[in-house]
């Protein structure tokens, strides 16, 4: 008769962290031409330097990074690869919360965080900046970026005018919401890029495709926050999330405030999508998967399952990019590619051994 | 109206949109009683019920739990004094008996906390009483019928109540399940005084059970009283417009009604649609 406690959820949650936290460190420095030793060693040294130091060690740090080769690696490893796996951390977290809170709002196994239209929103926000020509940066906010979320907003806004007609949300009506404003906006977004010259139609597929390839710090600070507090937002229903599960009425008849509760989900669910979206296009798989993988492991319990979810969508996000960036020699694959590749076969293996039960109590 | 009622129901009016319900029902359950609610379909039976757990508002009129009426009520106040027992229960994922059994706590525990060692107690007892233990580790839907209203029965009992809502809980149970099913919150009844409201399609059931039942006919209650009174073939014919017969074993003490056939009296009208 094991059970979802506090303690529990804190214990695997910081197992998981320092997991990630692993990845991460590693994810930054594979794939360096110098080789492991010398990109860890760059790596530490700066890390010691910009973490302020104090002791023994200050000295030794400089001292590498004398080395001009050194300093260079340090330049690489935290201006180039530290924000893409960040940016990959708060992308592969925010995402695989918004599909545990749709998968369970919805009370539909085949929810992702892209079924209520944000994704075709952030696509058609995101495309109509680029057959603008808007490709610069307003007060650090990209114009792709900026239009992207708008273009999410819309769409949010969209779905819910349709799908909760005298403020009820009905998860029928949000689905059939969602599907009819994916098709609509899909469809401008399929003219805007059917009218667009060679190298605008180019950008707009790869965009299109999800990918990491644009990050930096700018994107990782733009969308930390709303992931954050989405997060912790979304946490806070997640046991009125167990609740609904048996459906409305009953939720209700068991005390649960259900109409708060889906709203809570399906804006919070919706606004980190969008952000995600609009720093990194719609990278598929993650948000649908890898809730299922963690129900195979964890259970159903939400105030596990979302924290679980979180930390290793943003493990595999970042594993997946890597394997984007260093795997297929010189030419860079869109990580969207990467991971329904590999981590379909998983899911495969997971769901043949797992059956019903699950692998962690 | 009695002043001591427990559930109380004061000119309640009830429609779905133009369509009405009923337009006046004036009732009082008091503490302990077990009451049957029968009637035909589309009398509302089932729509009271739901104006009793909060989860519809009357359209005219007010219903109270002990005293304090439901407007004035959060859906975690009302579940803290009223358990609802449905005729089903689905649920969307693999939560294992144990952990539905715990989400009748959900009305006591506060905003972020988790299950305390209470809670857990309380589930236990629940799943002691309704003899549920034993499919603690298993799924929901791995069960039969009967054993899977007994778990939402525990669900129930762990929301520790004072009335037990029940919805039709019998409709989809075999007749061994249906006696041992009212057997148990007959038991309840007894042993720890929980109020009952059990809407039924089964006159015989809720005549062998209840003391008191409610026969709804249209646009509101046509009898209220004992079981005796009220389940009468006249009283039955009047509401569900069928003729019966009734019957009795004085050995079981049993009593219990039939409907009788035109067709198969052989005074069908030779029309053949009238089947099913």
């Amino acid at each position: 008769m094991k059970r979802v406690t506090a303690k529990r959820v804190l214990g695997v949650s910081g197992g998981m962290l320092v997991g990630l936290l692993a990845v991460a460190v590693v994810c930054a420095l594979v794939g360096s031409a110098a080789g492991w030793g010398r990109s860890g060693k760059a790596f530490a040294a700066s890390a010691v330097v910009k973490l302020g130091g104090g002791g023994w060690w200050d000295g030794w740090a400089d001292g590498v990074l004398a080395d001009p080769e050194m300093a260079t690696l340090s330049t690489i490893v935290f201006a180039e690869r530290l924000p893409r796996v960040l940016l990959g951390v708060v992308v592969g977290a925010g995402l695989a919360a918004a599909g545990v809170v749709f998968q369970g709002l919805l009370r539909n196994p085949l929810a992702s965080p892209y079924i209520l239209g944000v994704s075709a929103g952030g696509a058609l926000g995101a495309v109509t900046a680029m057959r603008l020509g808007l490709m610069g940066a307003f007060m650090g906010l990209s114009f792709i970026t900026g239009f992207s979320f708008a273009g999410s907003l819309l769409a949010i806004a969209l779905v819910y005018w349709v799908g909760s007609p005298g403020g009820r949300t009905s998860s029928v009506r949000l689905i059939l919401a969602g599907v009819i404003v994916n098709a609509f906006f899909s469809s401008i977004t399929m003219f805007l890029n059917y009218t667009a010259d060679f190298t605008q139609s180019r950008r707009i597929v790869t965009w299109l495709m999800g990918g990491l390839y644009l990050a930096d710090y700018g994107r990782v600070w733009q969308s930390l926050p709303w992931v954050a507090v989405g997060f912790v937002v979304l946490w806070l229903i997640s046991r009125d999330l167990n609740v609904l599960s048996f459906g409305d009425q009953a939720a209700a008849q068991l005390g649960v405030s259900v109409e708060r509760a889906k709203r809570v989900a399906f804006f919070g669910g919706s606004l980190v999508t969008g952000v995600c979206v609009s720093v990194s296009g719609p990278i598929g798989f993650v948000g649908l998967v890898i809730p299922h993988m963690m129900r195979f492991i964890f259970g159903p319990d939400h105030r596990l399952l979302l924290p679980s979810s979180a930390i290793s969508g943003a493990a595999f996000l970042v594993l997946c990019d890597t394997l984007a960036r260093v795997g297929f020699g010189a030419a860079e694959l869109p990580v969207g590619v990467i991971t329904a590749f590999v981590g379909g076969p998983f899911f495969v293996w997971l769901l043949r051994r797992a059956g019903r039960r699950r692998l962690a109590g | 109206m009695r002043d001591d009622a427990l559930i109380k129901a004061e000119g309640v009016g009830f429609a779905y949109g133009e369509v009405e319900v009923f337009d006046r029902i004036d009732v009082g359950v008091k503490r302990g009683e077990f009451v049957g609610i029968i009637g035909p379909n589309g009398s509302g039976k089932t729509t009271f019920l739901k104006l009793v757990s909060g989860v519809l508002k009357p359209t005219r009129g007010h219903v109270s739990l002990g005293g304090v009426g439901l407007r004035h009520m959060s859906h975690k106040e009302v579940a803290r004094k009223a358990a609802v027992v449905p005729q089903e229960s689905q649920v969307g994922f693999d939560f294992t008996v144990f952990e539905v059994v715990l989400m009748g706590r959900t009305p006591h525990l506060g905003f972020l906390s988790f299950e305390s060692g209470e809670d857990v107690e309380a589930a236990r007892r629940a799943m002691e009483v309704t003899d549920t233990e034993r499919f603690a580790d298993r799924f929901l839907d791995e069960l039969s019928g009967g054993e899977r209203q007994r778990v939402i029965i525990a669900r129930a009992l762990a929301q520790e109540p004072e009335v037990l809502l029940l919805d039709e809980p019998t409709a989809f149970l075999d007749i061994r399940y249906q006696v041992g099913t009212y057997d148990l919150v007959k038991r309840l009844n007894r042993q720890t005084g929980v109020t009952v409201l059990a809407v039924s399609h089964d006159v015989n059931i809720a005549g062998m059970y209840c003391e008191r039942l409610l026969l709804f006919g249209k646009g509101g209650i046509y009898r209220d009283g004992r079981v005796a009174e009220v389940l009468t073939p006249e009283n039955v014919e009047a509401v569900y417009g069928q003729e019966v017969v009734t019957a009795e074993d004085p050995r079981h003490k049993v009593r219990w009604m039939v409907p009788i056939s035109k067709e198969l009296r052989g005074e069908g009208t030779g029309d053949e649609a009238g089947c099913g």
